[in-house]
């Protein structure tokens, strides 16, 4: 089914039937998916998949539908129609200030079928083989991705909005050992063309080389010390500490929580800005429509250290009093969309790298990370670190966990750089509730913080 | 050339609760396919999680081999089985009235906390039969229960979760009472002093202690010198008291992966990959197997529209008669989060939801803790034991006991 083929289903599927609001998502979706291990190819696939998600709500609640089957789906609509009548309840008028918009942004169009499988998978090889120049690596598994989506959406409110992304992806994750010494550490490159991932002999052993030294680095000293964290960790911090707690989906009817983070309210630094925008093209959050035919939103969560907005879904928007964000999004057409982040960073600001290394005397630099968490306590888990000593970055070190109080945290951030670096994937995403994994970026400039748990 | 035909049908009905209230009702029925060709020593593979035919996909699979992917193992002989260890079926109204009936029970015994969270039944059928004569079909069914809870103080976006699943009609009584135990310590703040306090800890199969077991018992990392175990197979590293089984089918606990990824049926559903502190072997799937002239372990692990990975079906920790009664005084640890282990097997666990526990109480939530130690020492001379106990009374996971090093944040 082509994209007109597909505008015309829209056309012709009649979403008013006797709901209070109905509406339909359908995804379109090209993929390859190319895997090594060890040298050896395992698994080279295309795959083309197309389905539909249909919203119906009615009397204050939500019914949903997933489907593949594209020929039934006014028979689909018509059944969820039906079932939402049985349903006692009363609406809010969640759709007032929902307005008629109609509007398409396909940037990849030419982009999608340029390069066959087989280009890709040499590239792949050729990149792999990079790996058997270092002897010290004794495991790797080596992936090529790719993901081509063109989304449409339709609601009863005239809500027609439609959109393509695209994003290439490898990844060569590899073992280093020697004798009982090992490190595992990972090669990663992302664009939405795949000419930029092109070429990449050189950094590939440049990362290498660099990963090889971990394989000595002494544990660390568990302690309270200052750390400076990477465009990537700090993103993962931005998402995890803070962006979560801005999906209002959580202060939904919770009066505590709507005081607590009232807008104006000081949370951290006030070199501190954290935003969210999903009309970023060329990172896996790009999102210009959200999957409830939103438009995306340059948000500020965080403004100059106070609490500046939030992220929003219709119905959240609507219980906040506030406009939505394009932020209700869900993984895939099986799912329905809940608010969710999409390209979350923190803003630049004026120092140089140089100079926040300078300001520590004994101290980590944390590099790269394998992940983060935020409840309460927030934690990352690095893969490379540094010791800084007299204001320089000194050797690797080993730390199992870095850990801190959020809002804490939050207020000890004391420098930010002047580049900001946003990192996008298209393999692992971020998870809320069911649906993992979604695609996001996340991203800043290198951010000190001026104390953290270090073990 | 072969051919393998593989298929999974998944039925799901998911009601989503926001602030204590069902929100919405999603109903989800997916089909998703995958066709594996065999020939002169390469694979061909094609999947879909759209209608297409089988016919479609065997040609693209048939068109794939011309990327010469090799194969090193050819595909498993078998005959016709059918598994169906599906528990008694829940209506969608059923449904609805059991989610109505745990909130406003949870709602109304602890009317400090906010709920929100998803209760999914599903129904899954998965299919696999190859050109060899193998025809398996396996049937499950569960309820999930996955309920996230919010001190309606709490500055916090959830301060923490239990969820269980169900095989049958959930038994709502025991559910509310365990989650209605965990709220009210939850409620009294506590501080642990006491650094020799034992730890009691949930085996979830996604925790970071048992991912450490997934990934170190990969066949092919031991057989790689990468595993941590690599030099310690056939060793006594661990206490006497430690065992670790893979189990493939177990219908009392509706455990059901009879066949494999590639759809190997092994000949016994226990397998000990660690038997009384001896490390006896690792898992492999069919291409490691072969590659390392193994006897696959029925550890593979394919998704539709991958190639297959070495994985457990379930991992379980053997009891060792204990109970929670011999403990006067612990630390139940129910969420940890953010820490890993490193490759010298050391770790740290930050402790983001745990509870003292005194002489059979659960007495208050404790502060941010750090648990440190390392994997010989936690399942070596720190290992207390497995104990008979569990969550909730049919779970097949029990509570283990183990001395950590309590590092106070």
């Amino acid at each position: 089914m082509d994209k007109n083929e597909i505008i015309k289903l829209l056309d012709e599927t009649d979403l008013n039937r006797g709901s209070e609001y109905s509406d339909i998502r359908i995804e379109k979706t090209y993929s390859t998916s190319i895997s090594m291990s060890n040298h050896n190819t395992t698994n080279v696939i295309e795959e083309t998949n197309i389905g539909a998600f249909i919203r119906v709500y009615n009397k204050g609640r939500w019914f949903y539908k997933s489907t593949s089957f594209l020929d039934k789906l006014q028979r689909e609509i018509d059944s969820l129609c039906s079932i939402s009548k049985t349903h006692n309840g009363k609406s809010p008028p969640l759709f007032d200030s929902v307005n008629p918009l109609s509007s398409e942004r396909f940037l990849y169009e030419s982009k999608s079928n340029n390069t066959t499988a087989k280009e890709k998978h040499s590239l792949l090889k050729s990149y792999d083989e990079i790996t058997k120049e270092f002897p010290k690596i004794k495991i790797t598994e080596s992936i090529y991705i790719d993901k081509k989506s063109e989304t449409y959406f339709a609601s009863s409110k005239n809500v027609r909005t439609s959109y393509d992304f695209l994003g290439h992806e490898i990844r060569i994750n590899y073992r280093l050992s020697d004798n009982d010494k090992n490190f595992n550490d990972v090669y990663f490159c992302y664009s939405d063309d795949f000419a930029n991932i092109l070429s990449k002999e050189e950094e590939i052993k440049e990362e290498i080389s660099e990963s090889e030294k971990f394989l000595y680095a002494e544990q660390c000293k568990a302690g309270v010390f200052p750390l400076i964290l990477s465009p990537s960790a700090a993103g993962v911090f931005a998402h995890e500490s803070f962006g979560h707690k801005s999906e209002s989906d959580f202060m939904l009817g919770d009066e505590n929580m709507k005081k607590e983070w009232s807008l104006g309210k000081r949370v951290g630094s006030d070199i501190l800005s954290i935003i969210d925008y999903g009309d970023i093209p060329g990172n896996s959050g790009y999102v210009p429509f959200d999957d409830e035919g939103s438009k995306s939103n340059k948000t500020y969560l965080i403004k100059n250290g106070i609490l500046s907005g939030r992220l929003h879904s219709i119905s959240t928007a609507y219980d906040l009093g506030e406009k939505t964000t394009g932020n209700g999004r869900a993984i895939n057409f099986e799912y329905q969309p809940i608010v969710r982040m999409t390209n979350t960073f923190i803003e630049k600001g004026d120092v140089s790298f140089d100079s926040l290394v300078s300001s520590i005397e004994n101290g980590y630099f944390i590099k790269s990370i394998k992940h983060g968490s935020g409840l309460s306590t927030f934690t990352i888990a690095p893969l490379r670190a540094y010791r800084i000593i007299s204001g320089k970055i000194a050797e690797p070190i080993k730390i199992n966990v870095i850990t801190g109080t959020i809002f804490q945290t939050l207020n000890d951030i004391e420098g930010v750089s002047d580049e900001v670096e946003l990192k996008s994937s298209l393999m692992g995403g971020c998870g809320k509730n069911e649906q993992f994994p979604l695609r996001v970026s996340f991203g800043g400039p290198f951010v000190f913080v001026k104390k953290m748990n270090v073990s | 050339m072969d051919k393998e035909y593989f298929r999974i049908k998944t039925d799901e009905t998911g009601i989503s609760i926001t602030n204590s209230k069902i929100d919405s009702v999603r109903n989800r029925k997916m089909e998703r396919t995958s066709v594996r060709v065999f020939d002169k020593g390469y694979i061909g593979i094609s999947s879909s999680m759209s209608s297409e035919e089988r016919e479609i996909l065997e040609k693209k699979a048939i068109y794939s081999l011309s990327m010469s992917v090799p194969v090193p193992f050819s595909l498993p002989s078998g005959n016709k089985r059918t598994w169906d260890v599906s528990g008694t079926q829940i209506t969608d109204e059923n449904l609805l009235e059991i989610t109505d009936e745990i909130l406003y029970n949870l709602c109304k015994r602890n009317p400090y906390f906010i709920f929100s969270g998803v209760v999914i039944k599903s129904k899954t059928d998965k299919h696999l039969e190859n050109s060899l004569g193998a025809e398996y079909m396996v049937r499950t069914s569960n309820l999930l229960l996955n309920i996230m809870f919010k001190h309606k103080k709490s500055p916090s976006i959830i301060d923490g979760f239990l969820g269980n699943v169900y095989y049958g009609i959930p038994d709502i009584e025991e559910f509310v009472l365990k989650y209605s135990m965990h709220l009210e310590a939850f409620n009294n703040k506590v501080n642990i002093d006491d650094e020799a306090i034992p730890v009691i800890f949930w085996p979830d199969q996604d925790s970071t202690i048992m991912s450490f077991f997934i990934r170190h018992l990969n066949g092919e990392l031991i057989e790689l010198n990468s595993s941590y175990f690599s030099s310690k197979m056939n060793t006594n590293i661990f206490s006497e008291k430690f065992s670790l089984y893979d189990i493939n089918y177990d219908p009392d606990h509706h455990i059901a992966n009879p066949f494999d990824g590639d759809g190997f049926v092994r000949k016994k559903h226990l397998l000990p990959l660690i038997e009384d502190g001896v490390v006896l072997r690792g898992m492999y799937d069919m291409r490691r197997a072969a590659m390392y002239k193994k006897e696959p372990t029925g550890t593979s692990l394919r998704k539709y529209n991958k190639s297959s990975e070495i994985s457990p079906n379930y991992l379980f920790i053997k009891e060792t008669g204990l109970s929670i009664k011999n403990f006067k005084r612990a630390l139940f640890v129910l969420i940890t989060s953010g820490g890993d282990f490193q490759d010298d097997g050391s770790v740290s666990l930050p402790v983001q939801l745990g509870y003292l526990y005194e002489n059979g109480n659960l007495i208050g939530r404790v502060q941010e803790l750090i648990l440190n130690n390392t994997i010989e020492k936690m399942f070596g001379l720190d290992y207390i034991g497995s104990l008979r106990e569990s969550m909730f009374k049919d779970d097949f996971e029990k509570f283990f006991a183990v001395k950590m090093k309590i590092q106070k944040e």
